[in-house]
């Protein structure tokens, strides 16, 4: 099952004091996070930060590990760029990972835990435009990946990766022309239903239960406190010179 | 019964130079009306359809809908479609949010939108499936949706593109009941393209055939059946049982052509009898 599909069921099925706080309440925990994230210097903080994000996610009962998988991405390309510094330091190159990992937990706790709608509703207060842009770019990419990965399971079965190396880039530069091909085909076939469905370029967030502030937001406030002293302390760190 | 839709011989060129027209008979839908329109694939059915929801604007000829252009003046909650592939229909992250869709944007209070997404979620008996991501439903399931999404703000006419294909018997049997129900309890005109022939006398009490850009039937499924060639110039095969009938009255015996299985046992047994004596 794609990711994508995981997290929105991790957002909309699972049930946790996180899952049940308010968006804003772990909107303002996960910018904390995100903040300590871009703007320490250390690797200690950066240790720290991302030991609390675990925590936070624990008590969202997101699958903690599935999430870590789910960094490697980022942590992939960060590595390339940590190499490069290792001559140079062996803290830098810690840190360098750190910061590309909690950046990628944050994001996937805040997006496993609020529905996207609840999300790119905060989002609207500021700008309804990109409130919209990203809800229908978020719903695009649902059916986006569904269709691509239908096509290239079908270029599979026929044989598509089976040739010689030239063979299979040719072919899977021809996946990549077809899907561009059909992600203009998709876009038109959405924004055409939508248009029956009364879409007149404002999207509406309702749901269901509006959440608003209760005890619930108790647990993502207690972290926003904890990140709040660690960026306060990992400044403090930062003055003193201190690395680790 | 009033028309609420009238099609009177339109074509349109698509942006790849592809030019579909529809001309022949004229279409017509009346008020509470049960419509079905047969075809092969690239007959132009779905053009059609695009073109009563106003999503498409003829190139020539003219398309009524509530006695207006649908493109120029908008058909708000009165027209609802639900598409071929619905999961480029179904928008919201739950069954609850997309069925909720339709009626924010056309202006009710978030109290009455729940009221009207519950209700109609109760109707149609998927309270099970409210706070599921659609995405993991079944394709039966997925349609039960988006039949809901659409009906959810009483339209008076619910257009369907093949929504019938791609399921499974049970499936198809469960959506036409609801279909029924809908244009008998709610009075909701139902236009629907198919290529299953056999379904046809369970959805339709008007039936449409489209062949090569002409609308060269209007009837019901019964006259139909009794033209089985108009089916074939169609490239449509008609069910085996009007054929079997059809043949027997070729031969001479007397014998009713009808699509109603349980009718068909009976002449055929009655032949068999007066056969034996």
């Amino acid at each position: 099952m794609s990711a994508i599909y995981l997290i929105d069921h991790y957002a909309n099925n699972l049930s946790s004091y996180m899952h049940k706080a308010s968006t804003l309440s772990k909107l303002i925990s996960a910018a904390l996070a995100l903040g300590i994230t871009m703007f320490t210097g250390s690797a200690l903080a950066l240790m720290i930060d991302f030991l609390l994000i675990l925590m936070f996610m624990r008590t969202a009962k997101l699958p903690i590990f599935r999430m870590l998988r789910w960094t490697i991405y980022p942590a992939f390309f960060a590595s390339l760029f940590a190499l490069s510094q290792l001559p140079y330091s062996f803290i830098l190159p810690i840190i360098t990972m750190f910061k590309a990992v909690n950046a990628a937990l944050i994001m996937l706790f805040l997006v496993s835990t609020t529905p996207y709608p609840e999300l790119f509703s905060v989002i609207s207060i500021s700008s309804q435009t990109i409130g919209n842009v990203a809800f229908l770019t978020y719903r695009f990419f649902f059916i986006f990946i569904d269709q691509a990965s239908k096509r290239f399971t079908a270029m599979k079965a026929k044989g598509g990766l089976v040739g010689g190396w030239r063979k299979r880039i040719e072919n899977l530069a021809n996946f990549l022309g077809l899907i561009f091909v059909i992600s203009f085909e998709i876009s038109e076939n959405v924004y055409s239903a939508m248009k029956t469905r009364g879409y007149s370029g404002k999207i509406f967030c309702h749901r269901k239960k509006e959440r608003k502030f209760s005890k619930n937001d108790l647990m993502p406030v207690a972290f926003a406190l904890c990140f709040s002293t660690l960026m306060v302390v990992s400044l403090f760190i930062r003055e003193g010179g201190i690395l680790i | 019964m009033s028309e609420i839709v009238k099609v009177n011989c339109i074509s349109h060129r698509y942006p790849d130079a592809t030019e579909v027209s529809i001309c022949g008979l004229s279409f017509v839908i009346h008020e509470g009306e049960r419509v079905a329109i047969l075809g092969a694939n690239g007959s132009g059915k779905t053009t059609m359809l695009l073109h009563i929801v106003g999503i498409l604007q003829p190139t020539e000829g003219e398309v009524t809908v509530f006695g207006d252009s649908p493109t120029k003046s908008p058909l708000h909650d009165k027209v609802a479609m639900v598409f071929q592939n619905v999961d480029e229909q179904i928008i919201g992250p739950t069954v609850w949010d997309d069925i909720a869709f339709s009626p924010l944007n056309y202006g009710h209070k978030p109290g009455e939108v729940k009221n009207m997404v519950d209700e109609i979620i109760k109707e149609i008996g998927i309270q099970h499936l409210a706070s599921r991501v659609p995405h993991y439903l079944s394709g039966g399931e997925k349609k039960k949706v988006a039949i809901a999404g659409a009906v959810v703000t009483h339209p008076k006419l619910l257009i369907l593109d093949e929504a019938l294909t791609g399921l499974d018997p049970k499936s198809k049997v469960e959506i036409i009941k609801l279909l029924n129900r809908f244009n008998k309890e709610h009075n909701i005109a139902i236009a629907i393209t198919t290529h299953e022939v056999d379904l046809v006398p369970r959805i339709a009490d008007t039936v449409y055939v489209i062949s090569n850009g002409a609308i060269i039937f209007r009837g019901t499924p019964v006259e139909l059946f009794q033209q089985p060639e108009v089916l074939r110039k169609a490239n449509l095969e008609p069910p085996p049982l009007i054929e079997l009938l059809k043949a027997l009255k070729d031969e001479g015996l007397q014998v009713e052509v009808s699509d109603d299985p349980a009718k068909a046992k009976k002449q055929i047994l009655t032949l068999c009898k007066a056969k034996n004596r």
